[in-house]
């Protein structure tokens, strides 16, 4: 392959998937910090309602006037928050980051299928990050309609001042991220069909590549009718047209002259795209997690062929279970039977996937290294955020929990912390690969419990509230007389999880600091047996002088009578053999 | 019939499964989810219409005939580019580039047939937000589908264009006409969806 | 690129005939008097063997490999329908409660 040369070319339009593994993945964490300033003020806001911030008052005059928070901006630091760490911090830094990264890798490829494709999909993802962050700028600040964005409040103008232009501003960002997405799906799922090294079959995949495969093919399925529906609610927005807005609607006093549209609609598309997303965005972690357990657990993973079928099964299930978001929408209750049914079925492949992982810890020889700790984090997380999904799966439960904290409690467990702690995993037992230097252990494990403890705290203790009827995007409590007791946690809350986010820094630091400082890594410090351990750290380009042979699965870990306790996949059976 | 160790060999890595190349495989995924966004417009019109209490009459609205050499045009062009591809394969360039052209030629008629459609509908009085048969979502559902679809046939006609310049200098590959050619029926098969379900249904 | 089996050129022009004609008989049945649910059925039908046949002969899916036709059929076909299949019920369900009179 022909080596780039030159800085830009070599480092910033870089066709390698390994540079722009990395370019998704720093600004995924770019983006990760401005969500979580986010979350800090949403947390100022319920923790605190009535105490002025008056910094935060300067500093934001139009949303925090004399540093109390108005109900329109609360509703727009919400919508932004969901909308950042969704899509452009788990996604970017998990799923396009590692994703890219990863993939050409551990199947012996030398690049994606198409590599200028690629590099195109990276700079369409920073325009559209950039794109979303432009619109706090923008006459009425950004977006305030949730980051499911449903109208009629997303599609009025006079709505809620987001609705102005941030929503306009909001849905090309959106529409740039779709294009994005699909692009680097399909280089994915293109890769992984065509261009695994010979003798790579599909069962010697590692789960890891196994989980992205799934969740490209899941992205590219599931993202073209929201598109669709963009199109028209962008329509419906400077138009005139009434795709989803009915007969009748009352703003301010005046009567809109839209008629004939259903915002049901908007909800189906929506969250036909909303569901499978959570699985894109779940997936990666869970292969992540798998595939680092065998590595400190020294023993292969416990039932790898049923957590492929998990992951298959779960995949196709995510496709059909969407009205799980819709019980108390006004959609038809038969039609909600039938999405209850289904996806109280999707906690079968988890729970084996999970119960999976449990095996593949028990009886190892386990080493606590960060990237092990954060992957028993993952299955800690998996376990409990998972059962808050039966509750809510369950329609008629759902009728009083939807909308609750219960359901905030529930996704945070799962997207804030599966995923979370799965991309942190990831950095941690990767970066020695990408940057050639190991990350600090004390540091990071440091990390981990500055993270855990009061992160599970919060989002458990959120269930309680949801219990006890606290809704959600709401931006104070101080007038419900039978929420005074939920709401009175809240202090405790928003304290924990500012800690959460102070304990992030432990990572930014580690992470500069071993750039520069870390101890060498070599080829291979974690003596593991997938093809990317045998490459030098960091790779070069084109990955691989030759084209590996592949012979074995990827667990050959504590194989009998082998005198290592490790058997990488490229080695022949000679390399393998018995030594006395 | 292929015995389980073939199939294995295709799947063992080293090669494509499909005895595809990559290009083939991106670009049928790529079908695939441009088509599942036509999806999401048709699902969106079905739901409207199956929800509308009165629904306009496409027979009185539209005028048949017309619209059924639209479909000619375009069922027409589809078969000129597969016998371009044809051309390709068997080497017989001159013949590729001449098929190219003639669906270029029929890309561009459907496009101005369909302009002169929408003139036709607008000067009667249709708009995105309202129509004088009926239901404003009648308006709004077909400029946007049909507007969605004209601008994937615009796309289509500049990619024949290139294709046809770079295949007259046989500066491009007979994959490129192939893949060229798959975009090109999709386009088509949109339509067969949208004719039968704007138009007739 | 790797060869597979070829469809003729004879068969393009075949099937152009074929959908050419179905066309017409689509659009003839358009005039002619029949119940609503048998009209729609009908060009239901129709509509997809065009489909088949451009997606079939056209587009070679008849000459590639079975697992590739499941990956586009389960893909595009499959998951369109299941889209259509859960949202129709609740456009039925408005049309039902916009019709009950007070």
């Amino acid at each position: 392959m022909d080596e780039p040369r030159g800085f830009l070319r070599r480092y910033v339009f870089s066709t390698d998937h390994k540079v722009i593994g990395i370019q998704y993945i720093l600004t995924g964490l770019v983006m990760g910090l401005f969500g979580a300033g986010l979350a800090v003020l949403i947390r100022l806001q319920l923790g605190w309602p009535e105490v002025p911030k008056t910094l935060l008052g300067v500093w934001l005059p139009n949303g925090m006037p004399g540093g109390i928070m108005t109900p329109e901006f609360y509703l727009a630091v919400v919508t932004m928050h969901g909308t950042i760490m969704v899509f452009f911090f788990i996604s970017y830094v998990l799923v396009s980051g590692f994703g890219n990264y990863l993939v050409p890798l551990q199947i012996g490829a030398k690049d994606m299928a198409f590599p200028l494709l690629n590099m195109l999909s990276f700079w369409v993802a920073l325009l559209s990050a950039v794109v979303m962050l432009l619109s706090f700028l923008v006459e009425g600040g950004a977006a305030a309609a949730g980051w499911t964005a449903y109208p009629p409040l997303s599609a009025v103008a006079s709505a809620v001042p987001g609705s102005a232009l941030g929503q306009s501003v909001w849905l090309l960002s959106m529409a740039l991220f779709i294009a994005s997405f699909t692009m680097s799906g399909l280089n994915i799922v293109a890769t992984v069909f065509s261009l695994r090294a010979p003798g790579m079959s599909m069962m010697r995949l590692p789960l890891t590549v196994w989980s992205y495969f799934i969740a490209s093919i899941l992205g590219v399925l599931a993202f073209p009718p929201l598109t669709a529906a963009a199109i028209m609610l962008l329509f419906d927005r400077h138009l005139g047209t009434s795709f989803f807005l009915p007969a009748g609607l009352v703003i301010g006093g005046t009567v809109l002259p839209h008629q004939g549209g259903s915002p049901l609609l908007w909800q189906h598309l929506f969250w036909f795209l909303g569901h499978p997303e959570v699985y894109v965005l779940i997936l990666p972690a869970l292969g992540i997690a798998a595939d680092i357990l065998p590595v400190f657990t020294r023993k292969p993973p416990f039932g790898y062929r049923w957590s492929v079928y998990s992951l298959i099964a779960v995949g196709a299930l995510s496709m059909v279970v969407w009205g799980h978001h819709m019980f108390v929408s006004g959609m038809s209750p038969f039609t909600g039977e039938y999405f209850s049914l289904a996806t109280l079925t999707i906690t079968v492949p988890m729970a084996i996937y999970g119960v999976n992982m449990l095996g593949s810890v028990w009886g190892g020889a386990v080493r606590l290294t960060s990237p092990m700790v954060w992957s028993l984090g993952v299955i800690a997380l998996f376990g409990s955020g998972g059962f808050g999904g039966i509750y809510l799966g369950n329609a008629t439960a759902d009728m009083q929990l939807h909308d609750t904290y219960f359901v905030v409690g529930h996704f945070h467990l799962m997207i804030g912390g599966v995923t979370m702690f799965g991309m942190f995993a990831g950095i941690y037992y990767w970066f020695p690969k990408m940057f050639g230097r190991l990350m600090h252990e004390g540091l990071g494990k440091a990390h981990f419990w500055a993270t855990f403890v009061p992160f599970f705290m919060v989002f458990f203790a959120q269930h309680f509230q949801g219990l006890q009827g606290m809704p959600r995007r709401y931006y104070a409590f101080s007038t419900y007389e039978y929420l005074r007791e939920a709401a009175a946690q809240n202090g405790v809350i928003s304290m924990l999880a500012i800690a959460v986010v102070a304990g992030q820094f432990i990572f930014l630091a580690n992470f500069l600091w071993s750039l520069f400082r870390g101890r060498v890594a070599g080829e291979d410090p974690w003596q593991a047996t997938t093809l990317e351990w045998t490459v030098p750290s960091p790779p070069p380009h084109g990955n691989f002088v030759a084209q590996p042979i592949v012979r074995r699965w990827p667990y050959d870990y504590s194989v009998d009578g082998v005198s290592h306790d490790y058997v990488p996949q490229t080695a022949t059976a000679s390399e393998a053999a018995v030594t006395s | 019939m292929e015995t389980t160790a073939h199939i294995a060999d295709r799947w063992g890595g080293g090669t494509c499964p499909f005895d595809a190349g990559w290009k083939k495989v991106m670009m049928w995924s790529f079908i695939v989810t441009d088509g599942l966004l036509f999806a999401g417009f048709l699902g969106g019109y079905g739901y409207a219409r199956t929800m509308a209490t009165v629904w306009p009459d496409q027979a009185t609205v539209f005028t048949l005939p017309f619209i059924a050499a639209m479909t000619f045009v375009l069922i027409s062009s589809s078969a000129t580019m597969a016998s371009a591809v044809w051309s390709a394969r068997h080497n017989q360039r001159a013949a590729a580039v001449r098929y190219v052209w003639l669906t270029l030629a029929g890309a561009v008629l459907f496009l101005g047939m369909q302009a002169y459609e929408w003139t036709h509908l607008i000067n009667e009085g249709a708009t995105l937000s309202s129509n004088p048969w009926g239901d404003p979502l009648f308006g709004a559902y077909f400029f946007v589908t049909t507007g969605f679809h004209g601008s994937h046939v615009l796309i289509g006609a500049i990619v024949l264009l290139v294709l046809g310049i770079n295949l007259a200098r046989g500066r491009t590959t007979t994959e490129n006409v192939e893949m060229a050619g798959l975009y090109w029926h999709f386009v088509d098969l949109v339509w067969v969806f949208i004719f039968t379900c704007y138009y007739l249904l | 690129m790797t060869e597979h089996a070829d469809v003729g050129l004879k068969t393009y022009w075949v099937t152009w005939g074929i959908l050419l004609g179905l066309t017409l008989v689509m659009v003839g049945l358009d005039q002619a008097p029949m119940s609503r649910q048998l009209f729609v059925v009908l060009m239901l039908a129709a509509m997809l063997v065009k489909a088949t046949l451009i997606a079939g002969t056209f587009m070679h899916l008849r000459v590639e490999r079975v697992a590739f036709v499941l990956m586009v059929v389960v893909g595009l076909f499959v998951n369109s329908l299941i889209l259509f299949g859960l949202i129709v019920p609740d456009a039925f369900r408005i049309l039902e409660m916009n019709q009950v009179t007070p």
